[in-house]
Order: C-alpha cells, then sequence, then structure tokens
C-alpha cells in the first residue's frame, strides 16, 4: 500500500498531531505530512532517531531503509571533553543477502561473517549490517586519538552486540540519555561490548589504536532463541591510521539555563521497585501472530491501559516465547533494574530494552512528565513482529 | 522466528534477496574501482548530511531497485536531524512512493 509516516523515537514529546503521532497522522502515495515537533527543554542531549511507523508496512520501509538520526544539542554539558573529539554518527542498517550465490559469498566474506551461530536457530542468515549505507567503510582514526562515536541499530530486528577490539568502549550515553542525567557523579561507564536491540543506541569514547594494531568495531554472535533469527558475528567498520583534514566545529552552544540533571532519591526508587507491578506486558506469538496479554493489535482499538500522569510506575515485561524481544515505548524513558527476578548491578535508563527468553524485566516507568499526554503506544520493536500485531495502546491522561 | 508466509511469498522473497545482493555486488565493485589502492578496497565512513528545522524529507520508490528510501535534497541520504532543547522540528514530509507494492518491480514484473 506503501502508506507512511514518522516515529520520533525516544523524544519526550506529545504523541498529538502534529507532533509524534503514529495513529492518526498517516500518508497515503501523493500526500503529504506536516510536523512541528515541540522538543522540551529538559529533553536529555543525545543521540535519537527518526523512521516510519505504518502499522502493517513498519518491517519493509525500516528495512529498505527509512531511518535516520537526530542529534539533541547539549551532550557536552555532560561530559565535556566529548566536544574537542571528532564525532562519527553511524546509523547501522541491513543489506539482504542471498544463501548460496557467488555474491552474497563474497559479501560475507568481507564482512567476516562468522559461520559459527551462538544460538540454536537452525536458519541461514539473511541480512548483514551496513554503516551509513556502506559495507565495512574504514573510518580514519590516528594512534591515540579519542573520537566520540553516536551509534543507532536501525535495523528492523538485527541486534548489534557492540565491542572494540582490543580497548574497552567509554559509554556517554544509551538511548540518547547522559548517564549523568540521573547520575550527575557517574557520567561514563566502561564496558567490553555492549548490546543494542533494534532501535538502540549507544554513545562511547573510542581511542584510535597503536601503530600497526588492527581494530574493527564489530557485532558479536547474539543468542536470539530457537525460534530466533540468526544473528551471527561480523565487522562493522575498520578503524585506518589515517589523519583527517578539517578542523572540529564547536558544538552549538545550547541555553546555559537549562535543567542538566534529573537525580532521583533512592528512596523513590526503591519504593517503586518494592511495590507489585501496575501493569504486566505479556509477550506471545503462535502461528498465526504475535500478541501483547493474547491480543494482536488493530489500528481501531482502545487503549490497552489508561495513566494518569504524575508519577512512577513499575511495569514487568514477560516474554513467553523461544525467542527475544525488544519492548518499546513511545514518548518516555524507563529504569530497567531487574532481569528475571535479579536486580541488575547497574540499571540503566532506556527506551528500548531486550526481554530475555523465557524471562522478563522490571522496569521503573518515567509517566510524569505532562507534555506526552494523548494516545501513544508500546510494542516488539522486531518490526515485523508489530506489523502482526504485537503492539498495543497507552493513553496517557 | 514463526513465519505466517505461504510458500509464494517466500519464492518471491528471495528472488527479492537475489536481487538485492546482485545489485550490491555491484555498487561494491564500482567501489574497488575507484579507491585508491593504498586504503583497500573500502570507502571511508562519511558521516550523513546535517540538517536543522525546517526540514523537508521525501519518500520515493528508488528508480533501479524499487525499495523505499528517503530523499533529501535530491538524494538518497537520510539527514542528521539535529535540534536544541526547546526549539521545534518543523518537518514536512511528503509521500512520493509508488501506490504499488515494490516487490513487484524486485520481482521485476512490474
Amino acid at each position: 500500500m506503501n502508506m507512511t509516516n514518522l516515529h520520533f523515537h525516544g523524544l519526550h514529546v506529545s504523541p498529538d498531531a502534529p507532533q509524534d503521532d503514529v495513529i492518526t497522522m498517516m500518508a497515503m502515495p501523493g500526500q503529504s505530512l506536516h510536523y512541528v515537533v515541540n522538543i522540551p527543554l529538559d529533553q536529555p542531549p543525545g543521540l535519537y532517531w527518526y523512521h516510519t511507523h505504518p502499522h502493517g508496512e513498519s518491517y519493509q520501509q525500516d528495512l529498505d531503509g527509512l531511518s535516520g538520526a537526530i542529534v539533541i544539542d547539549g551532550i557536552e554539558r555532560y561530559v565535556p571533553e566529548v566536544q574537542h573529539m571528532r564525532e562519527r554518527i553511524l546509523v547501522l542498517r541491513d543489506q539482504v543477502i542471498g544463501k548460496d550465490d557467488p555474491a552474497s559469498q563474497e559479501l560475507m566474506r568481507k564482512i567476516e561473517l562468522s559461520t559459527r551461530t551462538c544460538s540454536s536457530s537452525t536458519e541461514q542468515p539473511e541480512r548483514i549490517f551496513t554503516v551509513n549505507g556502506a559495507l565495512r567503510p574504514q573510518i580514519a582514526v590516528t594512534t591515540g586519538e579519542q573520537q566520540f562515536w553516536r551509534i543507532v541499530n536501525a535495523s528492523p530486528d538485527l541486534y548489534a552486540d557492540l565491542q572494540v577490539d582490543g580497548e574497552q568502549l567509554e559509554i556517554v550515553a544509551l538511548d540518547g540519555m547522559p548517564l549523568a542525567f540521573h547520575n550527575p557523579g557517574h557520567p561514563v561507564e566502561f564496558a567490553t561490548h555492549v548490546l543494542l536491540p533494534p532501535a538502540g543506541r549507544v554513545e562511547a569514547i573510542i581511542t584510535g589504536p597503536k601503530p600497526g594494531a588492527q581494530a574493527t568495531l564489530r557485532t558479536r554472535c547474539f543468542d536470539t532463541g530457537s525460534d530466533g533469527d540468526p544473528n551471527p558475528a561480523m565487522v562493522l567498520t575498520d578503524m585506518v591510521n589515517v589523519l583527517q583534514p578539517g578542523s572540529i566545529p564547536p558544538p552549538t552552544p545550547v541555553d546555559a539555563r537549562l535543567p542538566i540533571s534529573k537525580p532521583l532519591s533512592p528512596a523513590l526508587i526503591e519504593r517503586v521497585e518494592s511495590s507489585s507491578p501496575d501493569f504486566f506486558v505479556n509477550f506471545t506469538e503462535d502461528k498465526k501472530g504475535f500478541y501483547i496479554n493474547s491480543r494482536k493489535f488493530r489500528p481501531s482499538d482502545p487503549p490497552m491501559t489508561t495513566v494518569s500522569i504524575g508519577a512512577f510506575h513499575h511495569w514487568r515485561v514477560t516474554n513467553q516465547t523461544k525467542e527475544v524481544h525488544p519492548f518499546h515505548i513511545h514518548q518516555v524513558h524507563f529504569l530497567v533494574y531487574a532481569q528475571n527476578g535479579v536486580r541488575l548491578k547497574r540499571p540503566e535508563w532506556l527506551d528500548t530494552v531486550n526481554v530475555p527468553v523465557e524471562g522478563n524485566v522490571d522496569l521503573m516507568m518515567d509517566f510524569t512528565d505532562p507534555i506526552i499526554r494523548g494516545m501513544s503506544l508500546f510494542h516488539c520493536h522486531l518490526l515485523s513482529h508489530e506489523d502482526k500485531g504485537m503492539m498495543a495502546k497507552i493513553l496517557f491522561k | 522466528m514463526i513465519s505466517t508466509r505461504t510458500s509464494l511469498r517466500r519464492m518471491i522473497s528471495f528472488a527479492c534477496a537475489m536481487c538485492i545482493a546482485i545489485l550490491g555486488n555491484m555498487q561494491m565493485t564500482a567501489q574497488v574501482s575507484t579507491d585508491s589502492p593504498q586504503t583497500s578496497i573500502s570507502p571511508l565512513l562519511s558521516n550523513p548530511p546535517d540538517t536543522r528545522s525546517p526540514i523537508d524529507l521525501t519518500a520515493i520508490n528508488d528508480p533501479n531497485t524499487g525499495k523505499a528510501a528517503f530523499s533529501f535534497n535530491g538524494r538518497e541520504d537520510p539527514p542528521v536531524i539535529r535540534a536544541k532543547p526547546g526549539e521545534d522540528i518543523r518537518l514536512t514530509y511528503v509521500n512520493a512512493m509508488s501506490t504499488e507494492s515494490h516487490e513487484r518491480c524486485i520481482d521485476g514484473h512490474a
């Protein structure tokens, strides 16, 4: 049908037209949509993204590449050193490959696609990652040079478990939210690898390798479960020791009166965590489709739940299938603080979180912002699942 | 993943995949011939174009592949949208895609 619209993923904006409305705003071929999206003053500065969101066609359009990055200015207020580093925007998308034809074999060789699988999935890989539309491009980084890499996984269903050879990622922000936004005393976190489910983002400081050392950004093999798609290891980019001409532009100045953090009291977090869940999301699937709380989404549905704005809520998202599902909700971030009933050592603020096979995650939803009032959505961000029903409406009142 | 597609649809998808793979290979061959030998065959990563509000974005079908694509300033290169907190993003989005599904095009029968 080729109907289309836009979703502004991760922004704390209104779900009503003409803003982040993917329910009533829809353009058929020949039609136009006019968006005016009011970015709030307290939007966490970082990496977000836009992509199309027409129910039933989201997967194909996102696979084709209808996506792009959004950067909200001001992240240097949290980690000042990044303003002196060269910034790289990396948008990960897919290229479809065949199975046994020589052209596909050549592509798989080029990206060192691993034939070793880490999952119980028996299918052959059908897609590989591109970076800004190129297959295994090179990034110029001189020895010891620090760069600020802002990476969005815009694939409709590939996970990216990112690692850089021989070094740790110095993570500054996840899903657009600087780590310092809620934890001013803790602006960076080191990790050997970071899992980006489809729609996930990471912003990290990378250091150029020693002379002669090969360094690549790669995704590790990720186990998507016995009913999941293969998600093998492959190389995304190589770092090459080349001096890039041109100076680093200064950051766009932002209003210094803007709120810079939203620290939450440990007592508040503890109260939400120790409460029984306010709402349950159950992901299930069968041969006929994909479901939330046994319901397959239809655009005419009433809201599955209604929330009065003004409080933090405890949600538990449960996966009753044999494959992973990334949970996403529009308009807000949430604190992921437990997985399979075990408290995380490092709770994370995200807008998209992986829910493990036959497992669950506990979330503290930030429903405090009056700006988000209206009809919104939450869904699985494997977009073919969303297209086939794994989505539901939420009314913010 | 549990598939609800029919076998016919699978065959069409396979044909699409073959077609895309061949096109992908053609692009790669082109890169080989234009790159200097010192930097191997891969291109240097380029950042996408930057833009700020107001923005005009168009969804099209690529004339060669039939695949959906964002067209921005006449190129199929989706921009990075930059905005300050407190600003409005004004964006006009035009759907200039075909009324027919592009899968027929890639299948070679459109």
